[in-house]
């Protein structure tokens, strides 16, 4: 089983000497690693605005549709400020006029979009 | 929240919370924020932002201005002091630069205060709290009459 140790400001990853990692890996290494600092950094901003302008979160959108799989999973378990991320990757809005400002049904519009996409 | 125990909150964002905890008072949620939670919204994030709740015609940012405005549309007014006054709500605008607001808090009574932090907890607190951390300072009070009983 992989283990990751965070060591100051260091990820140590500890892999089974038989086990291999693919690319596949470091991309959701490097999407959770963003994400946990970007919802550290933003959790008592008070604007969306604001916290979506912070280097971890544009690292994310950086990142391309290699980041939308984790960016769907991680909508589907606690949603959050992810639709100028989500926006900026695709060029699309699936949200509807009327769900603007509800996190909760702004999240399952993407959701679906995703579903309709293959993305989930 | 459980029924007989109560949560408490501290963080380096808010030093002056070691001194003076926040309760916590709901679950953690990105449903809504301060300004939402202020005006008694818990389900729309307000924001002049196009993913966002906001009222045409107000200013489009987050200037202490625009949201006075914002706020005069709920019938709130300038308030003189931070004091609490039976018959009237009082909200509380917090800055760190004296032009953009930072944060909203919503009076509960003579000691203590209510916040929505940001995509985490519902808190109440002493004003004093929250200052000197992310927020900055109170910067403005505003206050609309309650309705009657």
């Amino acid at each position: 089983m992989v283990k990751i140790l965070k060591e100051q400001n260091n990820y140590i990853i500890n892999v089974p000497k038989n086990s291999s990692l693919n690319s596949l890996f470091f991309d959701e290494l490097k999407f959770q690693l963003l994400a946990e600092s970007w919802k550290e950094e933003s959790r008592f901003s008070s604007f969306s605005s604001k916290s979506t302008q912070l280097p971890s979160y544009q690292a994310i959108i950086e990142m391309g549709t290699t980041a939308l799989p984790f960016i769907f999973k991680e909508m589907k378990q606690e949603p959050n400020h992810w639709f100028v991320a989500l926006k900026n990757i695709v060029g699309e809005n699936p949200v509807s006029p009327e769900h603007i400002g509800n996190i909760q049904l702004m999240t399952n519009d993407w959701l679906l979009w995703a579903k309709q996409k293959n993305y989930i | 929240m459980g029924e007989t125990e109560k949560l408490y909150l501290t963080h380096p964002f808010f030093p002056n919370s070691f001194e003076h905890p926040f309760e916590i008072t709901s679950p953690e949620t990105a449903d809504y924020n301060c300004l939402a939670w202020a005006l008694g919204d818990s389900e729309h994030w307000w924001e002049a932002d196009e993913n966002c709740t906001w009222i045409d015609g107000i200013e489009y940012n987050q200037s202490l201005t625009a949201l006075t405005s914002l706020f005069e549309k709920f019938n709130f007014e300038l308030s003189e002091n931070i004091l609490f006054e039976e018959g009237f709500e009082k909200i509380a605008f917090f800055s760190d630069d004296n032009i953009n607001c930072t944060h909203v808090a919503r009076q509960l009574d003579e000691n203590l205060w209510t916040s929505k932090l940001g995509v985490s907890y519902d808190v109440s607190h002493q004003i004093q709290a929250l200052e000197n951390g992310i927020y900055g300072q109170v910067i403005l009070i505003l206050k609309r009459p309650l309705p009657p009983q």
